[in-house]
């Protein structure tokens, strides 16, 4: 299989010597291409630090993460900004629209970044919003939209640019159950049709039973991680339970 | 004392956000003293009484000014604080949360704002006391005055007049922030940091049609000022072309950014080239949500503009007005009603008492006649309807104004038995007798026609004066017996002048100066018999400085305080702005935005943020100015060019820094952010 990340041994220390707080305390795993990988663990358990990371947006203690092969913990500057803007898609819990543009020109704007070509742009962006069901909002501005749509304008703006990986970190924190189930259902469904490969932080097993495999961390260490494998979502779902007691009620937030 | 800790600390940290509040103030303060510390800034120089006299109309004028200069600073220091405080309502909820009463917040902010104050105006008035120095300089040279024993002076009088006005502002604005904190509920300060995601964006439709009617309304209006200005007869047309500029600016700034954005997206490859949509759609939501203050910051700066481009142009054109017009030392004039009567030689009269002819290396008498059929009226029969101007035309013989003219250093002139000349530097009614002269407008004068000999009148005066004010005289041939007419007809003409010009041998400036005090305020003002007015070089120089430096200080006064005011509104909007867009900011970093791209959008959002209010300023003024010029017209046009470069100078310099400081302050704030 295709590895997209590996992540070696990485470290994140906050503080110094006297209160020296570790975030991440080796934690090593891999992604393949096209998996739908959810991270959980309750506040604090370094799932935010292990996403700023892995975004580059922090800088890890120790350890390496490699990227299609290439170890991101050593770009320096705006190499790190090119790295963010081709290889890496973000969908953030409160969605992070501007809210001065319209959802075609939110979406648009991952690409023209890139230096893509206005024809090229218009043609992509529809398509994409196609795929997730957002057409009939295009024109409109994120305050005239719902929270369901907003987030899926988001997906749209991750995905367009085929990144090699989608960071969500919560993505349905801010929804209803009925808005989640969607997005969750299209971030399914894009994972499958265009190999997307997402990395899903969240601390909600329902979220989390969406996915194709669950990594869970606790205090910074990975506790254990399972495969859905040939189980519906509603096995896999019990299974992620099952972990979560195991995590001593740690997750009491899960449902 | 915790109070105290709190407020300083709050000054402390939030220096970054305060550091344009801050300034302006302090430059407010400035101003203000500079201005009002005149008086005694010109104390220490040598003046004459002439100077003195403008020295206290100026300071008449500029503390009556300063009324209305502190309305205007008070009005700006209480909306930027109170911006400030919209800015730091989430602070005082977290106080309010922590237990801390409404009274004991008002103590925290009364503190700071006593803090802020004393600092500004210990720091303000610092740095008016060194550039009034300054002033003294600048006061020496306009009044070519001595400065051998420059000295350091300090006005106590500015001083306390500055603390005065500004300790009422300060009072209001402590009043105006208590009532603010006063009446908010701790819910809404809690939420003040959730912007409601207010989305200002219009009906693109609607903004074309908006923008063509501001379009419309500049276009006649600037039409109806400058070349249709002579149609306009009163203060109430011109009024009305004002209302019209003014509600055109509104609307032009209502719809440009809809206009903009329609553009922009029409332009595909533009629009969708890096931040580029970012980057119009921010502008345009900025400008649509300070559609009134981006409307009035532009009026401010097209004030500020005309002010002081008026301002410089009268005092250059003056300077060279002078060279030019005045080209005699003395002039003295009186007027006869009754020819038959006594008197009628100013010759005679200076010998009865005494004077030394032979002071003067040369001079002229001549007689100035005004006649029933020589008026401006007559002139303009043909060619005007209805003048504007009525009055008489002055009549001096071909003899009389060649010897005139030889006093002056002038060409003699020579006129047929049936033509006359026609003098005049009035610009405004000169170009009117042009179209009459052209037309071969004839005259009746003493039961004989006359022609024109020129198609176009001569543009001089026939007296000495600063200003072109010369609304016409005719020279016309000896053989014109004007004087037995007005000698024929007494009552029915106004009589005729006696006009006495000379020049002074050579002697020294003392001398001349004791000649020049003993003409003026000699023998002929003590004595009301023989109503002679005299006009010297020195007077006239004198009196035409203090009409420059009036202009010069007052214009330049208002233009700063408009300037600065208009400026710090505009770097307030903008920092606010720019720390409620932290958050998308950072967004944009995270999806892997260059710096240099958020750098290069954030510069073009600020310069046009900037750049349209003074753009549409300085389209305004193109215009207006122009309109000053015409309303100024006695005065010449030469030294328009040289004043408008120089006021454009010192205004772009002050809002360049302005602009400088705002852009690399808000480059700070949206740098600051984490995550």
């Amino acid at each position: 299989m295709n590895e997209i990340l590996k992540l070696e041994e990485v470290e994140k220390y906050y503080g110094g010597k006297i209160n020296l707080t570790k975030a991440l305390d080796k934690v090593s795993f891999r992604v393949d291409k096209a998996e739908f990988v959810g991270i959980m663990g309750s506040s604090g358990s370094g799932k935010t630090t292990l996403l700023n990371c892995i975004s580059t947006i922090d800088r890890v203690t120790a350890g390496h993460i490699f990227m299609e092969g290439e170890d991101i913990t050593g770009i320096k500057g705006n190499n790190l900004n090119k790295f963010r803007r081709e290889k890496l898609g973000f969908i953030f819990q409160d969605f992070n629209l501007l809210d001065t543009l319209t959802a075609f020109e939110n979406i648009s704007i991952a690409l023209s970044i890139q230096g893509v070509k206005a024809a090229e742009i218009e043609d992509r962006v529809k398509a994409m919003a196609a795929k997730l069901d957002i057409e009939d909002v295009m024109n409109k501005y994120p305050y005239q939209m719902s929270g369901g749509q907003k987030q899926r304008v988001a997906a749209a703006r991750a995905l367009i640019t085929s990144p090699s990986l989608v960071l969500a970190d919560e993505p349905t924190g801010a929804l209803d159950s009925k808005a989640s189930r969607y997005l969750l259902e299209s971030m399914e469904k894009l994972n499958r049709e265009l190999e997307a490969t997402i990395l899903m932080v969240t601390h909600d097993a329902f979220s989390a039973s969406y996915a194709s495999r669950v990594i869970f961390i606790k205090d910074g260490k990975i506790f254990s991680e399972i495969r859905k494998g040939n189980d519906t979502r509603k096995q896999f779902f019990d299974k992620i339970i099952e972990v979560v007691t195991m995590l001593g009620g740690n997750l009491n937030d899960a449902l | 004392m915790m109070h105290c800790k709190l407020a300083f600390r709050n000054i402390k940290k939030s220096i970054k956000d305060y550091i344009v509040y801050f300034a302006t103030l302090i430059l407010g303060i400035a101003i203000f003293y500079v201005f009002n510390a005149i008086d005694s800034q010109s104390a220490m120089l040598i003046l004459k009484d002439t100077q003195l006299d403008i020295i206290g109309l100026m300071t008449d004028v500029l503390s009556v000014v300063s009324v209305f200069v502190a309305f205007v600073l008070g009005f700006l220091i209480v909306y930027a604080s109170n911006f400030l405080m919209k800015h730091r309502k989430k602070e005082f909820a977290v106080y309010m949360l922590l237990g801390m009463s409404k009274r004991s917040i008002s103590a925290v902010i009364v503190v700071e704002t006593i803090f802020i104050g004393l600092i500004s105006l210990v720091v303000g008035l610092g740095l008016g006391i060194i550039a009034s120095q300054g002033m003294s300089v600048i006061i020496a040279n306009l009044f070519e005055a001595d400065m051998t024993k420059f000295q350091f002076t300090v006005s106590s009088q500015a001083i306390v007049k500055t603390l005065l006005y500004f300790l009422v502002m300060y009072g209001i604005v402590i009043v105006c922030d208590v009532f603010v904190v006063g009446k908010e509920r701790l819910i809404n300060l809690i939420n003040s940091g959730k912007r409601a995601e207010k989305n200002y964006a219009k009906n693109p439709f609607l903004c074309v049609i908006v923008f063509a009617a501001a379009c419309v309304l500049l276009g006649t209006a600037y039409y109806k000022v400058t070349a249709g200005v002579e149609d306009i007869s009163n203060m109430g047309d011109l009024g009305m072309q004002v209302v019209k500029g003014i509600i055109g600016t509104f609307m032009a700034f209502w719809s440009v950014s809809g206009m903009m954005i329609i553009l922009a997206e029409k332009n595909k490859r533009f629009y969708f080239k890096g931040l580029n949509a970012f980057s119009v759609k921010e502008l345009g939501n900025r400008i649509n949500s300070n559609v009134f203050s981006g409307g009035i910051i532009c009026l401010l700066l097209f004030f500020t503009i005309c002010i002081l481009s008026c301002s410089m142009a009268v005092k250059n054109s003056l300077n060279s007005a002078l060279t030019k017009n005045v080209q005699a030392d003395v002039q003295m004039y009186t007027h006869q009603d009754d020819l038959n009567g006594a008197g009628g030689s100013i010759v005679e009269c200076l010998e009865k008492n005494n004077m030394d002819m032979s002071k003067f290396s040369d001079w002229s008498e001549i007689y100035v006649y005004y006649i029933e059929g020589a008026s401006i009226e007559e002139l303009l029969k043909e060619t005007e309807s209805e003048p504007d101007f009525l009055g008489y035309l002055d009549i001096v013989t071909q003899s009389d104004y060649n010897k005139l003219a030889n006093t002056y250093g002038r060409d003699e002139v020579s006129v047929g038995d049936d033509e006359y000349i026609l003098l005049a530097n009035y610009s405004y009614m000169a170009d009117k007798y042009d179209a009459a002269l052209a037309s071969g407008a004839t005259l009746d004068i003493c039961g004989k026609t006359y022609r024109p000999k020129y198609d176009k009148c001569e543009r001089i005066s026939l007296v000495i004066e600063a200003e072109e004010a010369n609304t016409g005289v005719l020279i016309v041939p000896d053989t014109c017996d004007v004087e037995t007419y007005t000698k024929e007809h007494p009552g029915e003409t106004p009589g005729r002048g006696v006009m006495f010009t000379a020049n002074y041998a050579d002697m020294s400036d003392k001398e001349r100066d004791k000649w020049d005090e003993s003409l003026l305020n000699g023998v002929f003002r003590k004595s009301t018999e023989y109503g002679i007015s005299v006009d010297t070089r020195d007077k006239i120089y004198e009196a035409s400085v203090g009409l420059t430096v009036l202009f010069v200080f007052t214009g330049s006064y208002l233009g700063l305080v408009f300037l600065i005011s208009a400026a710090a509104i505009l770097a307030l909007k903008e920092l606010s702005n720019a720390s409620d867009n932290q958050g998308k900011y950072s967004v944009l970093r995270k999806i892997g935005v260059d710096e240099k791209m958020i750098n290069r959008s954030l510069l073009g959002q600020s310069a046009l943020f900037f750049g349209l209010p003074l753009g549409l300023a300085v389209i305004h003024s193109i215009f207006g100015i122009q309109t000053g010029v015409f309303m100024l017209s006695a005065f010449s046009r030469d030294g328009l060019t040289g004043a408008i470069i120089f006021s454009a100078a010192i205004i772009l310099m002050i809002y360049l820094i302005y602009f400088a400081v705002t852009y690399l302050c808000s480059k700070e704030i949206i740098k600051n952010n984490k995550n």
